[in-house]
């Protein structure tokens, strides 16, 4: 099994965090109970964007929820309590449902839901509020602090491996695609397999797609750059899946034969830009020459107007034609996109 | 209705699990209202029999931890033996609900997620046309991308849920659908490249009745194909579509053609419209 690296970071940090949090739970908490590390644990579960921004925002929410919590088990007694706690624990999980696409599985919502379940516990209700606010802020201290300092956030590598197996995704789909249009055997399948791939990569939840540079507040330094070259990247996702629409159009016999070789080696070129491109964000050097797809492309345009020799700009163009013309658009504007791609990537 | 479902479900274990609370006393009985609560998050998607063996498996093994980490840390043999039947009893309490509510949930599930899918492409669809409408892509880039991509996920993220249920004959029978909505979804990807192809966005001011009116359509299908899914037995609306697609053709011929430096682009899209139109009608038909 493969862990992907910045869950490895993260399951490190968290676990360096609680074992310190244990430790002085031990020696120095004043309820010896489990505030503190749970306190640590919780604060530490935020996204990669703006660590010290979340962390604040969970260690306030956490207090903000113990001292409700205590306030409720002082006034209320006994099942009165526990029943309001359940209730509170539900319009939490409620909240926290209706924000389905996160790719923080500890919300907010969830946090205090957490806090007012954990008020349920028996032996608790007779702590005071003092010695648990006192616990959850020394616990929310530590969480904030290792996770400034052990195996700090590091959102240009985090973003390079998020990007990475999603133009992989990309070049699989590209060639798909191709061969679909080109009508060649087993080619809908492989399509079908090659686009659920992409749908999977592009999810923040199975996969690390890196969306959290649109977040606020993401690192003012690298916003810029890494916001153009993720709109780029889904740019490029746009077009694949326009293309797949084109090629799903059953073309006539002739002219797939007419325009195959042109747009089999259209399509190789690309892909091995994009294997290029893949090459430079992993930080290793390209060993073997660019192909020159521009060239390519504009063959393929030449070839074109040499077969449609009627202006494109007609209406009663067959369907056949238009669906062939729409494609090579298509893969012209991702060939652009892609050297875009490139070109912001040799800024840097 | 699923977040309906969902929450009647969590309250539902929250009051058994309460009620046996109350009535066992123990001192480690909160341990079943936890193990209920959590237990019922477990195997989202999985068909009856994964689920009801993935509970009984995760109940076994969560309680004879306990049971071990209690022996291991001296715990008194009877708070020891009530956490292991608390958990257990937690489990159990899901087990029941599960059966319980699992026809339901699934089918509601796998509407739930065609509902999800169809209502982000309407927000896809809605977003393209603001763009042409309102002209609104070049005076931000990057609001309409970050737009377009929240859509997009959202879209995609149906797709992708809808595509990992597991089992169940109605899902298989609910595929074909799937494949048609990710169809939509490409028209609508290879509509939207419309706007940054033309380079001169005033000329959009030439068809602006034409794309309300397209937009309107549009959604009016995919509305009549959410309903159709909601209530099977609704009669079907009155298609515009290609009432409008043929209107934006005549505004082709008469001036986009001559007015526009990228003619064939509207070319494109105006294809991509009739394919979307077929795409809807047969979705429609076929549902």
């Amino acid at each position: 099994m493969k862990i992907h690296p910045l869950v490895l970071r993260r399951a490190l940090s968290t676990a360096i965090g609680l074992c310190i949090a244990l430790v002085v739970n031990y020696f120095f908490s004043k309820t010896h109970s489990f505030w503190l590390p749970v306190a640590t644990v919780l604060v530490m579960q935020t996204t990669v964007r703006t660590y010290l921004q979340l962390a604040l925002l969970r260690f306030i929410v956490l207090i903000v929820a113990v001292i409700v919590g205590s306030a409720l088990s002082s006034i209320l007694v006994g099942w009165e309590a526990n029943w309001v706690f359940a209730f509170l624990f539900i319009v939490c999980c409620y909240w926290h449902s209706l924000n389905k696409i996160n790719n923080s599985y500890f919300t907010t919502p969830l946090i205090a839901g957490v806090v007012f379940l954990l008020m349920i516990i028996p032996s608790e209700t007779t702590v005071s509020l003092f010695m648990r606010v006192q616990d959850v802020m020394i616990g929310g201290f530590i969480g904030i602090m290792v996770g400034l300092l052990v195996f700090p956030g590091r959102p240009d590598v985090d973003f390079r491996l998020g990007v990475i197996p999603i133009i992989g995704a990309y070049e699989v789909y590209l060639n798909a695609i191709s061969n679909l249009l080109l009508q060649k055997p087993n080619a809908e399948q492989a399509v079908e397999l090659a686009k659920y791939e992409v749908e999977r990569v592009l999810q923040t939840q199975k996969a690390f797609f890196p969306d959290w540079v649109y977040e606020p507040g993401f690192n003012i330094a690298l916003r810029e750059g890494h916001r153009h070259f993720l709109i780029g990247v889904e740019q490029l996702g746009g077009l694949l899946f326009a293309m797949h629409h084109a090629a799903r159009y059953p073309l006539d016999a002739e002219l797939v034969e007419k325009f195959e070789g042109s747009i089999s080696l259209t399509t190789e070129h690309t892909v091995q830009f994009m294997q290029a491109l893949v090459t430079i964000l992993d930080l290793k050097k390209i060993t073997s020459p660019l192909p020159d797809f521009i060239e390519d492309i504009a063959n393929l345009e030449s070839l074109f107007r040499k077969i449609i020799p009627l202006s494109p700009e007609l209406l009663d163009l067959s369907s056949h034609y238009l669906h062939l013309a729409s494609f090579i658009q298509d893969l012209k504007d991702f060939q652009k996109r892609v050297i875009g791609l490139a070109e912001a990537l040799s800024y840097e | 209705m699923s977040s309906f479902i969902y929450s009647l479900r969590l309250i539902l274990a929250a009051i058994i699990a309460f009620s046996l609370m109350s009535y066992l006393q123990w001192q480690e009985s909160y341990w079943i209202i936890i193990s209920a609560l959590l237990s019922l998050q477990l195997g989202e998607g999985y068909t009856w029999q994964k689920k009801i063996m993935l509970l009984v498996i995760t109940g076994l093994l969560a309680s004879s931890f306990a049971w071990i980490l209690g022996l291991a840390t001296g715990l008194p043999p009877s708070y020891n033996w009530e956490r292991f039947l608390s958990i257990l009893s937690g489990f159990g309490i899901a087990l029941i609900l599960q059966t319980l509510f699992f026809p339901t949930r699934q089918i509601n599930l796998i509407n739930n997620e065609l509902l999800n899918c169809i209502n982000a492409l309407i927000q896809l669809n809605q977003s393209h046309f603001a763009a042409l409408i309102k002209r609104n892509y070049t005076t931000n880039i990057f609001s309409y991308e970050k737009l377009w991509h929240e859509n997009r996920r959202a879209a995609l993220h149906a797709f992708f849920k809808f595509r990992s249920l597991d089992g169940a004959k109605r899902i298989r029978g609910s595929r074909p659908l799937l494949q048609s909505l990710e169809h939509t979804y490409d028209i609508l990807q290879s509509l939207n490249h419309l706007t940054p192809r033309i380079t001169d966005s005033t000329t959009f001011e030439v068809a602006q009745p034409e794309f309300q009116a397209l937009l309107t359509a549009i959604n009016t299908q995919l509305e009549a194909l959410e309903t159709h899914i909601k209530t099977p037995n609704t009669p079907l609306p009155h298609n515009t579509l290609p009432e409008k697609i043929t209107q934006l053709e005549d505004v082709y011929r008469s001036a986009l053609q001559v007015v526009v430096r990228e003619p064939s682009m509207f070319l494109y899209f105006i294809n991509d419209l009739k394919d979307l139109n077929r795409l809807l009608e047969q979705m429609l038909n076929t549902e």
